[in-house]
C-alpha cells in the first residue's frame, strides 16, 4: 500500500488566504491531502464565502489533492454544565460538518473539551452531558456522512487521553462514524507516543505528524525533537494505518523536510521487512 | 474593608444552602457568588435570584458575582464565542442589579495563536465590548471588575497587563480590577507593584485569596498558605480593596486564613 501524504494549513503565512495558500503548495510539492484549520478567517465554519467555497473546490479538483477539515477548538467544549456553552459548541462543530460537506471533505478532525473545576468534580456527569452531545453530533455526520475524528490531547485540562478516547468509544458502541486522530506530540506531551498508538491503534483514521521535545507541544520537522518515528511508523506499517499522515507543523520548509524523513525512515522498514 | 468568602467554599450545594453552610461557621460579611453550575445557573431564573436577594438581606450580606470564566473569551477569534462571552457578562450585571450585587468580576479574554494574528482587529472589538458592558454596569451602578489570571495567554496576567486596562477603561467610574493574589504568584510576579502604581491600586476593588495555583481549580497546593498570606499582608500596606474574598473548598484553609487577617467571628 503506497503511503498517503499530506499537509495542515498551519504552513500558511498569510492566514488570511490559508486555505488557498496551503492547496496550492501542496499541489505543487506533491501531497495529496490538505487538513483546512477552520479557526483562522478565511474558513470559519458558519461564515466562510460561497465563493471561497467554490475556489477551494475548484483548486483541490484541480491538483487533484483531497480536503478534511479541522475544526475549531478553543472554547469548545462538548462537557460543558454551562448549557449555553454546549449548545454553542454542538453548533460550531454542526457547522463544521455542513462545511465538510459543501467542499466534498470526508473527515473532521476535532477536540472533545476540557475539563475544569465542575467536571472534575463530577467526573460522571461530565461523561454523560459529553456522551449526549456527541450522540447528536454522530446523528448530523451519518446524515451528512462524514467522519468526525477526536484527537488525543495532551493538556492538563484537555479531555483526550487514550483512556478517555476508548471510554467514548464504548460508550457510542463504536459507531463507524467516530474514529480517531492520533496527534503523535499531543501523546508525546503526556508518554510514550508508540504506547498510546498502540491502545487507539483500532480507531485511528488520520494522524497528525509533527515533532518536539519530551513533554512539550511544538510544530517542529520530523526530525528536530526527540520524538521516536522509526517504531512509531513501524507500528503505523504493522497496523496497515498508511495516512493521511498530515504534517502539521509551522512552515513549508518543515513540511517538506518532514516528509522527506519519513519517507526514508518507511522506506527502510519496508526493505528489512522484504529481508 | 468588607471579608468574605466565595460560594466555591459550598460549591456541592445551591447558593441557598451556601448561606446556612457559611454562617453556621462564620460571621461572613460579604458573599461572592461562584457562577458557574451546576452549582449557580446564571439562566436559573427571576425566582430563583430573588430568594437569593432575600436571604442577602436576611443575613445582612453584601454580595458579588463571579461571571463563568472558564471558556468565556470577549477577544477569541471567532465571533459565536464573543457573543455568547459578551452576552453572559451583560447577564450577570443585570442579575447583578436585582440582586443588588456590588459588583460583576469577569475574565478579560485569551489570546491564542489564531487571536494574536488578529491582534490588532480583535483589540478593538475587545474595547468596544468593554466599553458596552462598562456603560450597562454603570446604567445599573454595579462595578466591573477585572479578574488576572495565570495561564500565559490571558490578556491580564502580570503588572504592564494591568497598567494598559486602566488606561483603557479608567474614564468609567464603575471600572476596577478583581487582583487574584495566587494568579499573580503564579505568573511569577508579586503585589510589590502596587506600591508604585497608585492609579492601579485605587482601582482593586475586590482582592481574592486563596491557594495557588487557582482557587478555581480542584487541586491546589497547600505549603502555598505562608506565601499567600505574606503577599496579602503586603497587598494591604499599599491597597484600601472594598472586599477581601477567601477562595477555597476547604473549611480548613478557610479557618486559617480568617484567623491570621484577625477575622473574628469563627464559631
Amino acid at each position: 500500500m503506497r503511503a498517503l501524504f499530506g499537509v495542515s494549513s498551519s504552513i500558511a503565512k498569510n492566514v488570511n488566504n490559508a486555505s488557498i495558500e496551503t492547496i496550492q503548495f501542496a499541489g505543487r510539492n506533491h501531497f495529496e491531502v490538505v487538513e483546512l484549520f477552520c479557526e483562522v478567517p478565511d474558513v470559519i465554519p458558519g461564515y466562510i464565502n460561497e465563493e471561497k467555497i467554490t475556489k477551494i473546490k475548484q483548486l483541490s479538483h484541480n491538483y487533484n489533492i483531497r480536503i478534511q477539515l479541522h475544526a475549531p477548538f478553543h472554547s469548545i467544549n462538548l462537557a460543558s454544565f454551562n448549557e449555553k456553552v454546549r449548545k454553542l459548541s454542538i453548533k460550531i462543530l454542526y457547522d463544521t460538518i455542513k462545511l465538510a460537506h459543501s467542499i466534498d471533505a470526508k473527515l473532521v478532525t476535532f477536540h472533545l473539551g476540557l475539563c475544569f473545576f465542575p467536571c472534575q468534580l463530577y467526573r460522571e456527569r461530565a461523561n454523560e452531558i459529553l456522551i449526549d452531545s456527541l450522540n447528536n453530533l454522530l446523528e448530523i455526520a451519518e446524515e451528512y456522512d462524514i467522519i468526525l475524528a477526536m484527537e488525543n490531547r495532551g493538556g492538563k485540562l484537555d479531555i483526550g487521553k487514550p483512556e478517555e478516547l476508548l471510554e467514548v468509544l464504548r460508550a457510542v458502541n463504536a459507531n463507524k462514524y467516530l474514529r480517531i486522530t492520533f496527534d503523535v506530540v499531543q501523546a508525546n506531551v503526556i508518554g510514550d507516543p508508540l504506547e498510546q498508538y498502540n491502545l487507539l491503534k483500532d480507531y485511528v483514521i488520520n494522524a497528525h505528524i509533527r515533532d518536539a521535545p519530551k513533554g512539550r507541544d511544538m510544530l517542529l520537522a520530523v526530525g528536530e525533537g526527540e520524538i521516536d518515528f522509526h517504531s512509531l511508523i513501524r507500528a503505523f506499517i504493522q497496523n496497515n494505518f498508511f495516512g493521511p499522515y498530515i504534517f502539521e507543523v509551522s512552515t513549508k520548509d518543515r513540511a517538506i523536510i518532514s516528509r522527506g524523513v519519513f519517507e526514508e525512515i518507511l522506506e527502510e522498514i519496508i526493505s528489512q521487512k522484504k529481508i | 474593608m468588607k471579608m468574605g468568602v466565595s460560594s466555591i467554599l459550598c460549591f456541592e450545594r445551591t447558593i441557598e444552602e451556601c448561606f446556612k453552610f457559611a454562617t453556621d461557621f462564620i460571621n461572613i460579611e460579604h458573599l461572592d457568588i461562584f457562577c458557574c453550575p451546576p452549582h449557580c445557573d446564571l439562566n436559573a431564573g427571576d425566582r430563583s435570584w430573588l430568594c437569593i436577594k432575600e436571604k442577602l438581606i436576611d443575613f445582612g450580606v453584601s454580595s458579588s458575582i463571579k461571571a463563568p470564566s472558564f471558556v468565556e473569551n470577549l477577544i477569541s477569534i471567532n465571533r459565536d464565542i464573543r457573543e455568547l462571552t459578551f452576552n453572559e457578562y451583560a447577564e450577570c450585571i443585570k442579575i447583578a442589579s436585582k440582586i443588588e450585587a456590588d459588583a460583576v468580576i469577569i475574565k478579560a479574554g485569551m489570546m491564542f495563536y489564531p487571536e494574536k494574528r488578529f491582534s490588532v482587529f480583535l483589540k478593538k472589538d475587545f474595547i468596544e465590548k468593554m466599553s458596552k458592558l462598562l456603560d450597562y454596569a454603570k446604567e445599573h451602578e454595579v462595578f466591573l471588575l477585572l479578574e488576572n489570571y495565570y495561564y500565559p495567554y490571558e490578556i491580564l496576567r502580570e503588572p504592564r497587563d494591568f497598567e494598559e486596562m486602566n488606561k483603557l477603561f479608567c474614564y468609567s467610574d464603575f471600572f476596577g480590577f478583581a487582583l487574584n493574589i495566587p494568579h499573580l504568584l503564579e505568573s511569577g510576579f508579586s503585589v510589590e507593584f502596587l506600591s508604585k502604581k497608585r492609579t492601579i491600586a485605587d482601582r482593586i476593588i475586590q482582592v481574592y485569596v486563596g491557594l495557588r495555583p487557582s482557587p478555581w481549580e480542584l487541586h491546589n497546593n497547600p505549603k502555598s498558605e505562608v506565601e499567600i498570606l505574606t503577599e496579602t499582608k503586603k497587598l494591604l500596606k499599599y491597597v484600601s480593596p472594598r472586599f477581601v474574598v477567601i477562595a477555597t473548598r476547604s473549611l480548613n484553609v478557610l479557618k486559617k486564613f480568617a484567623e491570621k487577617f484577625g477575622w473574628s467571628g469563627f464559631r
